[in-house]
């Protein structure tokens, strides 16, 4: 694992989960068609201001359960016509491995629960990397995960919380 | 040989913006679009009506279907072209280029809150941008994908192995690219009117 000199909110624990452990799984739900084309996931699913800014929402998937999962999901169907096409598996080990050229990190991934949502939490840059390198990280980001994990799939069968 | 274009230009009135209200009642069908068309020895390429008056654009727009094939497509008054700013309009849309442009009218209908609470519909100045920018694409390069983000902004990408191109207007006036193709990389942030697609880009685009 990279230094972490650049991630110190990481350590810290705001919900009652505590802090994201690398071997967690973090969920970005998708919605369909809204973030995807032909089954594949189009960039704006990544928001480059949120990776930059505001934070990447995701829902830390294996602290909660199916039911609650598929609630969280629901909530993002806002227009006619759309529906949940699953969720990117985001795995915090390797979120947190990404380097840049001078071998420093660039994304943090850190617990950030908010009003409805225990399980909340957050991607951002880990510095002051610019736009254009916001894009490259959300190009890899594609590249890593291209798709979306079925919900009825995020869980082994009979297994709804780990 | 003078172009449609010019023959347009030569015919129109008076100045004006471009093509600005209902045209239907200007509609003749005796009119002969021919008429206004004088053979040029050049492929006709996209151009931007800047001083033709209503009653050219509409004659020419909605007698374009009697035009031979291939001589040259106006359809100012389709939905994709009519849903941009007067100012903006283009009265010749590359067949190629329809779908995509129809995708950025698309978002014009998102409103604040399309994409989470907090989100961002994007902008009439930024989509127009987008627009400007496929406009300029050059007629022989492989073309994008749209996207849309819930901080706004509009964007392109191109996404292949060893591919990933990645365009945004994040607000009136700005650009932002990431592009990486086959070993080739380009990458800028800063002002952006529109004007052409950046040769940087372009040359990345063209080593998908």
């Amino acid at each position: 694992m990279p230094d972490g000199k650049f991630c110190t909110c990481e350590e810290c624990a705001r919900s009652k989960y505590g802090p994201i452990g690398n071997e967690e799984r973090l969920g970005r739900v998708g919605i369909n068609p809204r973030h995807v084309k032909n089954g594949v996931l189009k960039p704006g699913i990544f928001p480059p201001t949120h990776l930059e800014r505001k934070g990447l929402s995701v829902t830390r998937v294996d602290v909660i359960d199916l039911d609650e999962l598929t609630k969280q999901a629901q909530k993002q169907v806002i227009n006619e016509g759309e529906m949940v096409e699953g969720v990117v598996l985001l795995e915090t080990a390797v979120i947190r491995a990404e380097i840049d050229e001078h071998g420093n990190r660039c994304l943090c991934a850190f617990d950030d629960p908010v009003d409805g949502n225990e399980a909340h939490a957050c991607i951002l840059r880990s510095a002051n990397q610019d736009e254009t390198e916001i894009r490259r990280l959300r190009g890899r980001l594609l590249e890593l995960y291209p798709k979306t994990t079925p919900l009825s799939e995020v869980y082994p069968a009979g297994d709804g919380e780990s | 040989m003078t172009s449609l274009a010019e023959t347009l230009l030569d015919r129109a009135d008076g100045p004006s913006t471009g093509f600005r209200g209902d045209s239907s009642a200007l509609y003749n069908p005796n009119l002969n679009i021919k008429e206004l068309m004088v053979p040029s020895a050049e492929p006709t390429s996209p151009f931007r009506i800047q001083h033709a008056t209503l009653a050219a654009l509409a004659l020419v727009a909605l007698n374009a279907g009697s035009t031979s094939p291939g001589t040259f497509k106006i359809n100012d008054l389709s939905e994709t072209n009519r849903s941009f700013s007067p100012d903006h309009r283009f009265a010749f849309i590359p067949d190629r280029l329809v779908p995509l442009l129809g995708e950025l009218t698309s978002f014009q209908s998102l409103q604040n809150g399309w994409d989470g609470p907090d989100s961002v519909a994007p902008s009439a100045d930024v989509i127009d941008l987008a627009r400007k920018f496929l406009m300029n694409l050059p007629g022989d390069i492989s073309l994008p994908d749209t996207t849309v983000s819930a901080d706004g902004e509009v964007g392109f990408y191109w996404k292949a192995d060893g591919v990933y191109i990645d365009v945004g207007f994040p607000t009136d006036g700005r650009i932002s690219y990431y592009a990486e193709a086959n070993g080739k990389v380009a990458r800028f942030a800063g002002p952006y009117k529109g004007q052409s697609v950046p040769d940087d880009l372009v040359e990345v685009i063209n080593n998908i």
